[in-house]
């Protein structure tokens, strides 16, 4: 699977328009100029050989260097800079969206159809529905635009340490797009649990009802629950990408905004494929996990 | 990646019915409409959808202004920039250049939704087409285009779009297509997996039987038979599909200014959240009203073709 998607990120890169030796040297280069530059990127060279030199490279870690962007620099330091500023932003945010939909699920689960599991259901289908850059602006215009609690956007001073004051507002929007989900998973989860005949039996022991759902209950729902919980980590990740655009978060996200607009295809390629990898690693983490925790389900 | 997670639920088949009698289907579209969330889903994209085809004539007309036009009468008083909060001239504002933000987010519908219907039509053709490819067919045509389907799989959606629109440059048509490629997948495994079991059908049999092609078969004998999961994928995905155009466009890799666009006017009024709160909150209420009534409609129309709610 990986080496598909490096292939189809290469070919995609390979083929964008523009040519990268126009981009270095500027619209004014001479033809000379511009053909040797192609041989220095070896550019000239067949389409397999390209690729063969790209994944040798992606092995060492060499991922190039910057085109247009900062030219010159390296591309594998550069992203790796931002990943450690988007890395923290997705936990937290995944931590936010666990919190909170977690209990949410397990109480409209428990009292299906009352007013509380109205009001919870209703608000995860906002989750659902409401774009995180939009939540992230509404955010942004209540608590720091009309209440002044928490600075607008940013990251805080960089290089002075951690800044946790600009780490919730990004983090609430993007952990709204997990909880709209994972509130109606666990719900369902609950729901299936309570009407499954062990807990039916846990009942006629005696068991009260607050342990049957402490140590029965919770623990089966949320067999389903965790897989989703890794499913969702690639997506979130992408989504930090657009929530960091909205908080002027100097993350990937910007990094691949500015890049895009740069035609600077080397740090697109890298930030694609490292994202991408990150998706399908979590995927497959994902059905490991569940094979795992519900030695029902056996893999062939 | 096979195993344990799937895309969707998928719902039932009901048993083999190759014609439907016109009778249920009337059922179907009444017990659709007697739930109040589906309605109210219909009525809110019915209005957009009105609104969006009416726009050029009610602009022609005088009663609705054009999305580019800076209206002078406000830009005459300028405090620092030109937009102006919600007023009776301008129910939900003007923007930074005087432009009335109600015709905005109404011409603004208009390429939403289109980007939504064409990319849906789309990847609908094209998946279905792949799925009843490879459930019919089998063998290494099943593999062949199930690994191409995985391969798209592997990208998260929204990257896949950012992606291809970075690489085939940002534009209406771009968008949609980049959309449309990231839910074939999706389609493509709902038909393919209804196909298989499809196959074996002695209505499928029969039709073999009487010289009917593997074309024939494939769309006029087992496709009505699998419709249901895809209509409700269909109008699941446009939810989707809109909200990933409005993050493509506020990435600015959407529709291109001037032609509005949800995604854009968020991301122009994010420059003034702190002045003019009304320029990114109403665009956003119109995308989010959008997607909610989109997901309404697909849970309604996956609870009134599921053949156990009519039983009761």
């Amino acid at each position: 699977m990986v080496v598909v998607l490096s292939f189809v990120i290469f070919a995609a890169v390979r083929y964008a328009p523009g040519d990268p030796a126009v981009t270095r040297l500027g619209m004014e280069a001479t033809r000379e100029a511009l053909e040797r530059e192609r041989e220095d990127l070896g550019l000239n060279r067949p389409i397999y050989v390209q690729y063969a030199i790209w994944v040798g490279k992606l092995f060492r870690g060499d991922m190039g260097d910057s085109l247009a962007y900062s030219a010159g620099y390296p591309v594998s330091s550069l992203v790796w800079e931002k990943f450690k500023r988007t890395i923290p932003l997705t936990l937290s945010a995944m931590l936010v969206g666990v919190a909170v939909s977690i209990p949410m699920g397990i109480i409209a689960g428990l009292r299906p159809f009352s007013w509380l599991d109205n009001v919870i259901s209703a608000g995860s289908l906002f989750g659902v529905a409401a774009p995180s850059f939009w939540v992230g602006l509404m955010l942004i215009l209540l608590f720091a635009v009309q209440l002044g609690w928490l600075p607008t956007s940013g990251y805080g001073p960089i290089g002075q340490g951690f800044h946790w004051q600009y780490f919730i507002l990004p983090s609430v929007a993007l952990g709204i797009q997990l909880m709209g989900a994972l509130t109606r998973y666990m719900r369902s989860g609950m729901l299936d649990v309570m009407s499954s005949d062990y807990i039916r039996t846990a009942r006629a022991k005696g068991i009260p009802y607050r342990l049957i759902v402490a140590r029965h209950a919770i623990k089966n729902a949320m067999l389903s629950v965790v897989t989703v919980i890794a499913l969702d980590f690639g997506a979130l990740l992408a989504g930090a990408l657009v929530t960091e655009t909205v908080f002027r978060w100097p993350g990937v996200g910007l990094l691949l905004v500015d890049a895009i607009q740069a035609r600077d295809y080397a740090i697109v390629q890298m930030i694609v494929l490292i994202t991408s990898v990150v998706y399908v690693s979590f995927n497959l983490l994902a059905d490991i996990l569940y094979g795992y925790l519900d030695p029902r389900i056996r893999y062939e | 990646m096979s195993g344990a997670t799937q895309d969707k639920p998928m719902l039932e088949l009901e048993e083999a019915a190759p014609r439907r009698r016109a009778g249920l289907f009337r059922v179907i579209v009444e017990s659709f409409l007697r739930n109040r969330t589906s309605l109210f889903g219909v009525l809110v994209i019915a209005a957009f959808t009105l609104a969006a085809i009416a726009a050029p004539f009610m602009t022609r007309a005088g009663w609705l202004a054009a999305p580019n036009f800076q209206d002078y009468s406000v830009l005459r008083q300028p405090p620092s920039l030109f937009q102006y909060p919600p007023s009776f001239a301008h129910p939900v504002g003007t923007d930074t250049l005087g432009r009335d933000n109600f015709s905005r987010i109404i011409y603004g519908g208009r390429v939403s939704l289109q980007v939504g219907l064409l990319a849906m039509l789309v990847s609908t053709t094209v998946g279905v087409t792949i799925g009843l490819a490879a459930g019919y067919f089998g063998r290494w045509t099943d593999s062949v285009l199930m690994r191409i389907v995985d391969a798209i799989l592997a990208f998260p959606g929204l990257l896949l779009a950012i992606l291809m629109v970075a690489v085939l440059g940002p534009s209406l048509r771009n968008a949609m297509l980049a959309i449309a490629v990231g839910f074939i997948p999706s389609f493509a495994r709902i038909t393919r997996a209804n196909a298989l079991s499809i196959r074996e059908k002695e209505f499928v049999e029969s039709a073999r039987a009487l010289g009917a092609g593997p074309w024939r078969i494939m769309f006029r004998t087992i496709l009505p038979n699998t419709l249901s999961p895809i209509i409700v994928q269909a109008s699941l995905g446009m939810s989707y599909a809109i909200l990933i155009e409005a993050s493509l466009s506020f990435l600015g890799l959407g529709i291109q200014p001037p032609t509005p666009s949800w995604g854009y006017m968020l991301s122009a009024g994010r420059e003034f959240i702190t002045i003019a709160w009304w320029l990114t909150t109403f665009p956003g209420l119109a995308i989010f009203l959008v997607v909610l009534s989109w997901n309404f409609i697909g849970d309604g129309i996956r609870e009134a073709l599921d053949p156990r709610q009519h039983r009761q």
